[in-house]
This record gives C-alpha cells, structure tokens and sequence, in this order.
C-alpha cells in the first residue's frame, strides 16, 4: 500500500489535506481531510435574543458575512412569520451580489487562475502578469463597494436588520452605485476574455448531481424557499423546512466537516450548480460567453466551476444594476424596519451564498430566544462530492506520480472554492 | 498624478492595534494629502493606491517598547497568513509593489506591547502619540 498525503492545502481558506491510498493500481481510499477544529458558533448562540444572533453567525466567515447574516435574519422572520417589503427583498438581493462579485473576482483572479499559469500564487504572478491581478482587484472593491453602501459596512453588515433596513439608501448613493456598476461591466469582456484563454484543465469526468436555490424568477440568490437537486436529467424539490432530506449529514473520520448526500449521492453546490439547476438565468450576453468558454450544461468536470463563477461575475454585475434601475425608477422609499413580535417556534432560511447554498435553521422560544441552531454551509454540503471528484481524479489519472496527483487534486479544490473555516460544525441533534 | 496618500492600518476595536486608524484621521485635514483609514484589508484600497508616488502606511507592531518609532521602506515580515481570502498587510504590500513598481511605500511603525479586544489605546500609546504623530507630520512634508 503507498500514501500520498498533501497535509496542507494551499490557497483556500482554512485547514484541509487530502490523503490517497494506492494499492498498486488500484485506488483504495481518497479522504479530503478537515482537521480545522469545530466552531462551534451553533452552542454560543443558545439563550441568544433573536436580534444578536445575525451579528453572532455573520461572524462564521469574513467572506460571506452578508450571506450569513441575511440568510440568519430570514430564518428568524421565518420564524416570527414576518413578511418583509418587497423594498428589502431587492436591497437584500442586491447585497448577495455584492459579496457574491468580491468573492468569485477574489477567488478566480488570486486564487485559481495562478494555478492554470503556472505560478504558485497571485503574488508570484503579479509581476509577470498584472492584468489578471488587477481585474480581480477592481472587481472586488466593486463587490465592497455595494456591501458598504447597502449593508454599511464592507464586511459584517450592520444596517440589514430584523424586518428589514436600519436605513435604505437615498438616490444618490444608488446613483453613484450605478455608475461603479456600469464601469465594473466595463472590465466584463475582460473577465472573459482572460478565462477563455486558460489551458483546458481536464482532471475528472462524471455524473455530478448539482443543488442550487428554486427561485421564483430564477435568477436570485435571497427569495426562494425550495431547493433542486438535478442529476442526468431527473430534477427532485426540497422545500427549505425538509432540509434535512437534503443533507443527510453524516460524521465521517477523517473530517470535522459532516458529509451531505441526497438520496445517497453526493451534490455539488456553488456557481455551476446555480446555472444548472436555472439555466433560463442563461440569456444575452451571458449566452453569448458561456458558448466562448466552452461550457456545457450540465457539466461532468468540477473545474468548470471556475467558468461559472466569471459567467456569474456577468449575471452578477447585470443583475445588481437591474436591482438599482428598478430602486430608482420606484424611487426608494424610506422604510424603518417592521416590527418584531417574538413567538416560539422554528424558522429555516435556506439561500445561495458565493460558494453555494446556505442552511440556516432556528428554534426559538416565547421570548425570542435561541433553543437550538443548525448551520449547514456550502463547504460542508460540497465536502462528499469534492472527496468524490478526488477520487475520480486519481482513478482517472495515467500519471500518479505524486507531484501530477497533487496539483491535480489541488486544482480541482481550489475550483470547488472551499471555505474550510465554516465548514466545520458539529451539532448533536 | 495623484497627492501622497496616508493609510491607517489595523482594527480599532483591538486597543492599541488602531492606533494606525488614530493617527491617520488625526492629521486629515492638517496636511496636504489624502487619508484612508484601511482597517485589516489593505487590498481593498489597491485603486486608491494606483497611480500615486507615495504612500505611507502607519501600522501598529508588537514591541516591548511601547510607541517606539521605525519608519522604514523596506516591509516588516508577512508572518503566517491569515486565510486564503485576506493577505496581512506586509503580503498585501509585497503584492501591490510588484503591480505598482512606481509606488513608493513608506511605513511608520509604532511599537505597541499587545493588542488586546476593546476600544481605545492603552496609557502607554497615548503618552506616545504627540511624538507619533509629529513624525508623521515630518514625514509628510514636502
């Protein structure tokens, strides 16, 4: 029996490894080791009022703290019943645009495209080649740029809020959003452009089922209170409260990041899934690049999730102007937040945060305090189906000298873009 | 091209590790260049910095010699990296040096013996700051 073992995974957030078992040529284990130790943020919410437990959880993760609040604040007005304006739905939507446009420019530009160049990292690229670093740069403070002007701060928001805003933007942020918008699509073909380019990177093939939010224009990443699971043709629902018969979370040795399966098959979540479960989101321009990349849906290659995510840096861009023309031709008006009026009971907000779906799942009491919490990240759902493209990879692999294996393998992670931090949670239930 | 630009570094909820953010917003205004206050994300800011000539970046620096001063245009080491989404400030320079080979960066660093949660700087810093910030006054000058 030989091992190769990658004890570190480097360029994506948090600790993981990857170990792999060879019996001759027969692979007999792939493990996607999660030795990050377990937060545990579920536990130091308990006896929590309903309004501190956002600003808690957002702290899961500094990449996606809008997901994580926005997705917080939804599962407790789930749990209240309140039923926000349509005002903050699109204020809302527009902030996961926002965090969604800094974390696919941060994580194409600096963190995968290095690997199809040859460098060992954005900084090692950057003086031979700038552009990409630049592109991804301007591009993320773009995504800062709206999370700062909607949420009040470019990371952890404070202005979203039980009910609704603490304060809605006046015209003329939204203008002078607008116009940072309508420059950020000015660097769009070069998004495609600099993608369209990479070396073709062909590590694994096979049937991959895909998750991603139902929502009822399609196109949102907030509204949406169902799931899809689509596999070789066939499409199942979830709705957001029967979570649970999605993830069918299971502890496994070798990782503190609980594995999901849906009908004993591992999913894939994230940018790919999202346009395959709604590929009507694929029209105009976005039509137009998909075809220039060269990607076909559904797709059996992980890698082309780094595809996906500069065609939803398109639909991104787009859509979060079409949010603001909407705010303004409707002219914003100055809302305060609904009031909340605490009742025990469970709320579950299920969304699509940067690197895929997003579980947020509240039990409270009569005072509006935390019984039980259950959060179930992207990584975490990813976290089977990534081990599954590992060894697909090594199975699928001539070469199993260690160095191909590992920047094979190394690859294809760095497409799944995992959060490892927020992966990890341990709940007993 | 643009004026001298002046970045605060480091988190003013960490004590004495904002006392980049202090000493940056208390010369706004008294000198003649652009201040940025640049919390922990110093890439965040890489268009501000673009096509300047100089900027000054104040950052706090563990030391058991409270509000010492080192200004130095060479970077203090990266230290271990933070995560994959977020570069300490050193790494973030060395990134933005090599995109903006024109840029010259200048650090003042104040010693602090620890950052510690909460707001406001220990007795120490403050005692520290006047001459802080008269040498940043110093080094502003044209």
């Amino acid at each position: 029996m030989s091992t190769i073992r990658l004890e570190h995974l480097a360029r994506v957030e948090g600790h993981g490894g990857i170990t792999v078992e060879l019996e001759g040529d027969i692979v007999k284990n792939v493990h996607f080791d999660v030795f990050e130790g377990p937060r545990l943020l579920e536990s130091l919410i308990r006896g929590k009022r309903y309004d501190e437990v956002a600003p808690i959880l957002s702290r899961i993760c500094s990449i996606c703290s809008v997901a994580h609040t926005l997705t917080s604040l939804k599962a407790t007005e789930n749990a209240f019943g309140i039923q926000v304006s349509p005002q903050t739905v699109l204020l809302r939507e527009l902030m996961f645009r926002g965090e969604s446009i800094e974390s696919h420019a941060l994580h194409l530009f600096l963190l995968a495209v290095p690997d199809y160049l040859n460098y060992p990292s954005a900084i090692a690229m950057a003086a031979d080649k700038p552009a990409p670093v630049l592109l991804g740069l301007r591009l993320k403070k773009l995504g800062n740029r709206i999370q700062e002007t909607i949420g009040g701060r470019a990371v952890h928001p404070v202005n979203a809020v039980p009910g609704g805003f603490g304060k809605a933007p006046d015209f003329e942020q939204l203008i002078a959003l607008r116009s940072a918008l309508i420059e950020g699509m000015s660097d769009t073909d070069a998004v495609i452009d600099l993608v369209a380019t990479l070396p073709a990177a062909d590590y694994c093939h096979c049937d991959t089922f895909y998750a991603a939010l139902r929502s009822p224009n399609l196109d949102s990443y907030y509204a949406g209170d169902e799931v899809m699971v689509v596999s070789n043709g066939s499409r199942a629902i979830v709705p957001a409260a029967d979570y649970r018969s999605l993830t069918n979370e299971k502890s496994v040795p070798h990782s503190n990041a609980r594995h999901s399966t849906f009908r004993g098959n591992p999913f894939m979540v994230g940018s790919l899934a999202r346009l395959t479960v709604n590929p009507r989101r694929v029209t105009g321009r976005l039509a137009v690049a998909m075809k220039r990349l060269k990607l076909l849906l559904p797709a059996d290659n992980p890698m082309d999730n780094n595809k996906a995510q500069a065609l939803e840096l398109i639909n991104d861009i787009e859509r979060a102007l079409e949010i603001i023309e909407q705010l303004l031709r409707a002219g914003t008006k100055d809302e305060r937040a609904l009031p909340v009026h605490p009742r025990a009971g469970t709320g579950t907000a299920i969304t699509e945060a940067p690197r895929g779906l997003l579980i947020h799942s509240y039990q409270y009491d009569e005072e509006g305090r935390i019984v039980k919490a259950d959060v179930i990240t992207p990584t975490a759902l990813n976290a089977a189906s990534l081990e599954l493209h590992f060894r697909r990879a090594v199975e699928q692999c001539a070469d199993r000298e260690e160095a191909v294996l590992s920047k094979r393998l190394q690859m294809i992670a760095r497409a799944y873009d995992p959060c490892i931090s927020c992966s990890v949670h341990l709940v007993r239930r | 091209m643009k004026p001298l630009l002046i970045v605060g570094l480091g988190n003013p909820l960490m004590g004495d590790d904002g006392v980049g953010a202090l000493l940056a917003q208390s010369v706004d205004g008294h000198v003649s260049a652009d201040v940025l206050i640049g919390g922990t994300d110093l890439l965040r800011h890489a268009g501000e910095i673009e096509g300047r000539q100089r900027v000054i970046l104040i950052d706090a620096v563990e030391s058991d010699a409270p509000g010492e001063i080192t200004v130095t245009d060479e970077d203090p080491p990266e230290g271990p990296p933070a995560g994959a989404h977020s570069l300490s400030a050193p790494a973030a320079v060395h990134l933005l040096r090599r995109l903006m080979p024109d840029v010259r960066f200048t650090w003042l660093l104040a010693g602090i013996r620890s950052a510690r949660v909460g707001e406001g700087l220990s007795p120490e810093l403050l005692s520290a700051l006047p001459h802080l910030r008269e040498r940043l006054m110093e080094l502003t000058a044209p």
